[in-house]
């Protein structure tokens, strides 16, 4: 019996692999999704996920009570300087404590126009003491350029003014602080003295904030 | 002699625990449509984001709050919770057609008021907004867009709203652009399928960037629907180039032969620019070089201006005019200005002429002293005396 040669083999080899191959790729075209021996294949070629995401605005104040303990008034002095941003180094007087300002974060998923109000510095405080804040960057100091920023000393008012324009919110560390300044008439009575109602607010920035 | 009392007053006030205030409202912008004499219910959620429960309230303002009924009440938020409020608004029958607002406000408290120094209070706010059609068919547009670079790809967003009870029919959509001269630059129209009443419709115009070179231009678009025009949506944008302009330039000399050069650079680039730096060259009358700086580098945000500085000894330079050469470079490219930098006497903290001034001003007080005291002895004497 005459051998095949190495070639020929060769040649019945290739057309083995090419008829096996082909004839698998021919049956996944013609019975495509149904072929229920194959888990996991997609019954349709695209899927769509919708996800809706609801706005939120949010913010966190760091304290709710803005609170200077018990002190004495420095004597023969017109008036006492009292105020938030006092620290270790620079104390404020007698034994005032330095309660740290409000740290106002943006938690939400918008831009925010933040404004403050609070009672005037006669009704709570009396006569000749003053009562005033200042906004001031916060750890992230892009999170409301100083542009938007109202830094200089503002009395406090009955109506809502601008701490900042547009507080964003990309990610957890948008904030602002408010640093609070009183300074206390030397005719201030030996009493208890609360400003019972210092409001933030937050309006979201649906257009140009 | 009167002492004066030292008046020691003694403020209290009560120690309270640092409380967190986080007060949320979702979502805090809510569309209704309109449909007259019906009721609807719209769910929103207050949310507490502190880690103590907290009470909150919720308020309806605006002039038409008295459409709105919910539970008003204190609402007790557990911590790091939402609560879900549902408002209905009564829809009376007839409203003036328009845009109606009417505003939230969710208040958060703190967990004692009384007697506790400051006490503050979270607010924030949202609101419902709730479009009255116009009667027959009436319909607003907008446009808006981006910012471009030479050869990039431009187009106009327009977005028409049918305020209207009808629908709206081929609307046909006119958009022109001009450059800061008012010059026509491209004319382009649209025509819209129908929009029915209370809908919108988003187009978008793509613009032949080849027409715009570098520089400001305006695009105005309005919309035409049977005999009715819409009114005009206004887009003001630039095209810009990568350059960077220098401007006012600023020798300033400072104590001694220093001088510090400051000038603005701003870019034309709708782009971020790193790396922007000046060298200052300082020529003299033969042209040789006699200095030469460097300006720390900055990088420019798009269409960013900033001032670039720096310092200079000219304390060996004669006092004449000088020719300063300032190329500021970015990347592969460079800017060059040449201005005049005029090397000054130094300044002194006591001129001469300043000397000179005080020296008759304490002679003229002498004269003054001795003419009064001379005057004063030629006055008859009065033999009285006054204790206090």
């Amino acid at each position: 019996m005459k051998q095949l040669s190495d070639r020929t083999v060769s040649l019945f080899l290739a057309l083995a692999i090419f008829s096996a191959v082909g004839g698998l790729v021919a049956i996944l075209i013609e019975t495509g999704g149904d072929l229920e021996l194959l888990t996991g294949l997609a019954t349709t070629q695209t899927a769509i996920v919708n996800v809706t995401i609801q706005g939120l605005s949010a913010i966190t104040i760091s304290q709710s009570n803005i609170d200077f303990g018990t002190g004495t008034l420095t004597a023969g002095a017109a008036a006492t300087p009292v105020n938030t941003t006092a620290n270790a180094a620079n104390a404020n007087p007698s034994t005032f404590s330095e309660p740290g300002p409000l740290n106002v974060t943006n938690d939400g998923n918008t831009d925010l126009n933040i404004t403050i109000n609070g009672t005037l510095p006669a009704v709570w405080l009396g006569a000749g003491s003053t009562y005033e804040w200042a906004g001031n960057a916060g750890v992230e100091s892009t999170s409301c350029p100083a542009t938007n920023l109202t830094t200089a000393r503002t009395p406090f008012s009955n109506t809502l003014t601008r701490v900042c324009a547009n507080l964003t919110f990309s990610d957890g560390a948008d904030q602002v602080s408010i640093h609070i300044f009183l300074n206390i008439s030397n005719s201030a009575t030996a009493v208890e003295h609360n400003d019972p109602a210092v409001l933030i607010r937050a309006d979201a920035c649906t257009g140009p904030c | 002699m009167k002492r004066r009392l030292i008046i020691l007053i003694s403020l209290l006030f009560i120690l309270a625990c640092v409380d967190v205030l986080a007060i949320g409202l979702s979502p805090y912008s809510i569309k209704v449509p309109y449909t007259a004499g019906e009721s609807v219910n719209v769910s929103i959620s207050l949310i507490n984001n502190a880690k103590e429960p907290r009470n909150a309230t919720l308020q309806v303002g605006g002039e038409d709050a008295s459409w709105v009924k919910y539970p008003n009440e204190y609402y007790f938020l557990d911590a790091s919770a939402s609560r879900e409020v549902i408002l209905t608004i009564n829809f009376p029958q007839d409203a003036e057609p328009g845009m109606h607002r009417i505003n939230l406000a969710a208040k958060e408290m703190p967990s004692s008021v009384k007697g506790t120094g400051i006490s503050v209070f979270g607010e924030v706010s949202g609101n419902i907004d709730i479009m009255v059609p116009y009667p027959g068919t009436y319909a607003r547009i907008s446009v808006s867009g981006k910012n471009a670079n030479v050869n990039e790809q431009m187009q106009l967003e327009v977005n028409v709203n049918n305020l209207g009870k009808r629908t709206i029919e081929h609307m046909i959509i006119s958009a022109a652009t001009y450059d800061k001269n008012q010059a026509d630059i491209e004319k382009i129209s649209e025509a819209l399928e129908s929009i029915e009443p209370g809908e919108s419709y988003n187009a978008k115009i793509p613009l032949k960037s080849q027409l715009y070179s570098a520089g400001d231009y305006k695009a105005v678009v309005s919309g035409r629907y049977g005999i009715l025009t819409t009114n005009e949506g206004i887009f003001e944008f630039r095209v810009g180039h990568l350059f960077i302009n220098i401007s006012n330039i600023v020798f300033l000399q400072q104590s001694g032969g220093l001088y510090k050069i400051s000038f603005d650079v701003q870019s034309e680039w709708n782009a971020a620019i790193e790396n922007v730096y000046a060298t200052v060259e300082i020529f003299d009358k033969n042209n040789q070089q006699v200095n030469l700086l460097k300006t720390p580098s900055i990088n420019l945000g798009p269409w960013e201006k900033n001032t670039l500085s720096a310092f200079f000894d000219a304390a060996n330079l004669a006092e004449e005019l000088y020719d300063a050469r300032i190329t500021l470079s970015y990347g592969e490219k460079t800017t060059a200005i040449n201005v005049p930098f005029s090397k000054m006497k130094p300044t002194q903290a006591f001129s001469e002429s300043t000397f000179v001034m005080v020296v008759i001003l304490i002679l003229i007080l002498i004269i003054n002293y001795l003419w009064m005291k001379n005057k004063k002895k030629n006055k008859p004497s009065i033999n009285s005396d006054y204790r206090l």
